[in-house]
């Protein structure tokens, strides 16, 4: 992929967000799409193997070491985005996860030239969407709306400011007051959610490692989530503990990052 | 998200998470199938007989979330019944009955793991004490004395940031003061000082000079 697409993209939807006038983020929604975290979320069941290979790695990677089994019919493959590490810019907001890890910001940087963004959740093209043009194939439209790394946050800024009602509203959740100005419907909060991806694999014990998430039984029970809070703690890298009643997990995990979020960028 | 659904109108196909042997004994979250063959699986919750909030997927779904490791799948379906818990023991086997009934039945695993558990620490098997203070710990996470035993054998290997972990994770439940005090506790019971036989090292007293 070269770089130039996404760059075009950027002015043309930033145009299109700004009515095509010149327009600065106000200073609190700059500040906060600037620091906000990468989020990556698991199930518990996986994120013992995640913390024991201490790196996430791409479906690719996956299927290449023998650890998943192909899936053509997949969002992944179908978009071609197999090769790819997933983020939100966004507290976790993917269902059926109860463990996750937090990257501060700058990871973007490290990947900028490999990296790339989208200002909605891809693999929501796929069967939960509704793209404005169904003729076009996801994968074209996808290719339309990639974003550079890290200049999609002054698209997520003047996103906060046009689209939302308050910029702490895209974090919180909460609908965007204006249809999306990209024409996609449907779905739920992942259709305004920005998506980072960087390629093959992204290393969890490094300085851009911003907290962990995990439920307090599966620290205690699975020996690499301890090694890895043990890191965190002798790292100074912040880990959050909760408990999870029984089928209530995703909403557990989603509540304890807002709240983690809440107090570090408000 | 579907309607609420009637639990007695469901069947469990598995539960939604994938467990090793040292996360057992554990209550799990269900997976249910209805009576048009959709599945259920979390988030949701149960109230009143009634299932609310589920996300529902197809066979296919849930065949591929069991080989994403995210669900396990029984080979025999069963009925649901409302009000019951599902559990898996020591063994991989599942247990599905009244709620209070598994409580009892997890809370009792969970106080012979512990007198177990300090009985190993008594005779010197720290390795055997941790293995089975963590299943009291699956079993009934309320109980701080399975993170005051790991944290008193970390303290005992020098482990400052394990030892660290167990307090952070004991902290909600447990003032620092009364946990400090089990670990003592422990680290005492576990202390090879301690243990020491009363005529240990009396070989290397130099006789007094007649």
């Amino acid at each position: 992929m070269t770089r130039d697409i996404p760059l075009a993209n950027l002015e043309r939807l930033t145009s299109g967000l700004c009515g095509g006038e010149l327009r600065h983020p106000s200073s609190e929604s700059a500040r906060l799409s600037a620091a906000l975290f990468l989020s990556h979320g698991t199930a518990s069941s996986t994120f013992s193997s995640i913390c024991a290979r201490n790196e996430l790695l791409s479906q690719s990677e996956l299927i290449r070491m023998g650890l998943r089994n192909p899936a053509p019919e997949c969002a992944e493959e179908l978009l071609g985005t197999e090769r790819f590490v997933f983020f939100y810019v966004a507290p976790f907001r993917y269902p059926n996860t109860a463990c996750g890890v937090l990257f501060a910001s700058a990871l973007e940087e490290e990947h900028r030239h490999e990296g790339v963004a989208a200002p909605f959740d891809t693999g929501g093209l796929i069967h939960v969407f509704t793209r404005p043009d169904p003729s076009e194939s996801p994968r074209t439209f996808l290719t339309r709306h990639e974003l550079p790394l890290p200049t999609h946050r002054a698209y997520l800024a003047l996103s906060m400011d046009i689209a939302f009602q308050q910029a702490a509203d895209y974090i919180e959740g909460r609908d965007p007051s204006l249809a999306s100005p990209l024409g996609i419907t449907g779905g739920d909060a992942r259709r305004w959610t920005h998506e980072v991806r960087i390629p093959e694999r992204v290393s969890l014990q490094t300085r851009h490692l911003q907290a962990v998430f995990a439920p307090r039984a599966r620290v205690r029970a699975s020996q690499p989530v301890k090694d890895l809070f043990q890191w965190c703690l002798a790292n100074g890298v912040d880990t959050v503990m909760f408990d999870t009643p029984s089928g209530d997990e995703f909403e557990t995990l989603r509540n304890e990052c807002l709240g983690y979020i809440r107090r570090k960028l408000y | 998200m579907t309607p609420p659904v009637r639990v007695d109108e469901l069947e469990i196909i598995g539960y939604s998470d994938v467990l090793d042997a040292s996360m057992l004994p554990s209550a799990v979250p269900p997976v249910f199938r209805n009576r048009a063959r959709r599945v259920l699986v979390p988030p949701f919750f149960l109230r009143s007989g009634y299932l609310y909030n589920a996300t529902e997927i197809s066979q296919q779904e849930a065949d591929a979330l069991r080989n994403a490791m995210q669900i396990t799948l029984f080979e025999q379906s069963f009925p649901a019944v409302p009000g019951h818990e599902l559990w898996i023991d020591q063994s991989f086997q599942y247990h599905y009955e009244p709620a209070d009934q598994a409580k009892q039945k997890l809370f009792q695993i969970a106080d012979d793991a512990i007198r177990e558990a300090e009985s190993a620490l008594l005779s010197g098997d720290w390795q055997k004490a941790e293995r089975i203070s963590g299943m009291a710990y699956c079993a009934n996470d309320r109980r701080m004395e399975p993170l005051a035993i790991e944290a008193a054998i970390r303290r005992l290997q020098g482990n400052r940031d394990g030892e660290r972990l167990m307090k952070e994770m004991a902290r909600p439940f447990l003032a620092d003061s009364a946990f400090e005090s089990l670990i003592e506790r422990y680290c005492h019971m576990a202390s090879p000082h301690r243990r020491r036989s009363p005529i240990a090292g009396m070989a290397l007293e130099r006789p007094k000079a007649a």
